[in-house]
């Protein structure tokens, strides 16, 4: 490649429009918005209540994930953004970029106790709490405390 | 704006500037604290409205925009709710009506006495080469049948006590425009504050419309009762036509459609044969380049088709802006020449020919005007 087709092809490159990336207070703020979430659901994500919440898991269910269009940016009430900073703070791990409802923000955390290195596509496809199921599945009875699932390997191919 | 004064938003007033609550992502909380920590936590806040941000009881506020420079923009931020006030508030004062302005109406004025006799021709002919004013208003006023309700309510808009009584209760009431009290403030109070003050704006600027509106009814003192009452009579209906020209208002109050009547006239075509067209309207406008049209439903050589306001094929006549008296003149003139003498039966010139052509293909006939 000569000079000038070197300089071509990195103008090109820089004009390059890119899709704005939407950070995760964004994508925390609409959930909580879009649910109307309040202080009650710290109380979930409080460590010993989630892990409650989580035997829960009986019936092995395969869950769609739910598609959400999240704006470019969000701008919070006081509460909301308090509320935001303390969901923050408590699911601090980067599978929360890829929630898009309440249960998954809930299921984030213990997610990413069973396997902190699922690969992007399958957060984007896959609900939480599938990938849970997959996951304890995998290690074969899941986590210490937590009742093992449903029986069966369950095929995530789509 | 109405949808931020019907929301049940909390607002924090300021020296004359409304606070809004601080919306946040973490850039702006950085910002936010930046701003506060720049300030020195104890500092005192001084009401002077140079704080970017207040913090009222656990709430923080953002300055946004200027109590008075929102009254006073208001026509322009809701035009229809201006509107609805406005009216109400003339209604009040019963100043509704366009009476006053019609008088000081330069088009208008233009129209009647320096179009209108361009082509006005009386019996005797105009005496001297340009009638005053006086001539000119008795010879429409004795040209129109104006109705009698007209030249009473000339008697009443000459009578000026009602109109400096309304402007001595107008003194006596003039609400002063006071801010609302500093501090936390609903969206409802704010709403209500802001009705009052565009009230009273309103009233201002009438104040001065009706301080004019005097002025000039004490100007016009020495004029004949039925020359207010031509006036009055064209405020209302907004045309006259006399012996064949004529002028209509446009839904702008100060533009009007100028027109001159054709009369019958005959045309002949490539074999002699005479074809006698109806009389027509030909029009130009004052808002815009003076290309004459005839208003009616109409067909003719020059005419691309059979509808109403089609313009006139024909050289423009070149202007700039909007139209002098001179122009349209020469316009109209120009125009009607164009239907009367313009069409040469030898060149078939125009859209169509009268006859029909070896090569005839069939758009606009004119069989039915053959005499």
């Amino acid at each position: 490649m000569d000079l000038l087709q070197s300089i071509k092809s990195k103008r090109a490159k820089q004009k390059k429009k890119d899709p704005v990336a939407r950070d995760v207070f964004t994508r925390v703020g609409w959930i909580v918005r879009q649910n109307g979430l309040d202080e009650g659901f710290l109380r979930m994500l409080d460590p010993a209540a989630n892990d409650a919440w989580q035997t829960r898991l009986g019936a092995a269910r395969v869950r769609l994930k739910t598609r959400t269009e999240l704006p470019l940016f969000f701008l919070a009430t006081q509460e909301e953004y308090r509320l935001i900073r303390a969901i923050l703070r408590a699911v601090d791990n980067p599978y929360l970029e890829f929630a898009n409802t309440p249960d998954e923000i809930l299921w984030c955390r213990y997610l990413f106790r069973l396997n902190p290195a699922i690969p992007q596509d399958r957060l984007i496809r896959f609900h939480f709490e599938t990938l849970v199921l997959h996951e304890q599945d995998k290690v074969g009875g899941g986590l210490a405390g937590v009742p093992p699932p449903g029986t069966g390997k369950r095929n995530l191919s789509p | 704006m109405r949808r931020l004064l019907d929301s049940n938003l909390v607002f924090f007033i300021e020296s004359d500037f409304v606070y809004m609550p601080l919306l946040l992502d973490p850039s702006i909380d950085r910002e936010a604290r930046a701003l506060s920590e720049a300030r020195g936590p104890t500092r005192k806040r001084a009401p002077t409205g140079e704080n970017i941000i207040i913090r009222q009881d656990g709430m923080q506020f953002v300055k946004t925009f200027n109590l008075f420079s929102l009254v006073n923009n208001f026509k322009a931020i809701n035009a229809h709710e201006y509107h609805r006030m406005r009216e109400a508030c003339l209604h009040q004062y019963r100043l509704n009506g366009d009476a006053d302005n019609v008088f000081g109406d330069e088009m208008l004025n233009r129209i009647l006495f320096l179009i209108l006799p361009h082509f006005i021709k009386t019996s005797r002919g105009w005496q001297r080469s340009r009638p005053s004013r006086e001539e000119l208003l008795d010879f429409i006023v004795s040209k129109i049948d104006i109705p009698p309700k007209y030249v009473a309510d000339a008697a009443a808009f000459l009578d000026l006590q009602p109109l400096e009584n309304i402007l001595k209760s107008m003194d006596d009431q003039k609400p002063a425009l006071q801010p609302p009290a500093g501090g936390v403030l609903t969206s409802s109070e704010l709403s209500a504050w802001l009705q009052e003050a565009v009230q009273a704006n309103i009233l201002t600027s009438e104040y001065a419309r009706l301080s004019r509106a005097l002025k000039l009814r004490r100007q016009l003192l020495r004029a004949k009762p039925e020359h207010i009452a031509l006036f009055l009579y064209i405020a209302d209906f907004g045309s006259i036509e006399i012996a064949g020209f004529g002028f209509a208002r446009m839904k702008s109050p100060r533009d009007y459609l100028v027109y001159k009547r054709t009369g019958e006239y005959v045309l002949k075509d490539y074999y002699g044969r005479p074809y006698l067209f109806p009389d027509c309207r030909v029009a130009v406008s004052t808002y815009a380049p003076a290309r004459p049209f005839v208003m009616e439903k109409y067909k003719h050589p020059f005419l691309r088709g059979y509808q109403s306001n089609q313009e006139i094929c024909m050289k423009p006549v070149e202007t700039s802006g909007k139209p002098s008296p001179e122009t349209i003149i020469r316009s109209l003139e120009e125009g009607i020449t164009a239907l009367r003498y313009g069409y040469d039966p030898r060149r078939r010139n125009g859209y169509h020919s009268l006859d029909k052509t070896y090569i005839y293909i069939p758009t606009i006939t004119f069989e039915e005007y053959r005499i």
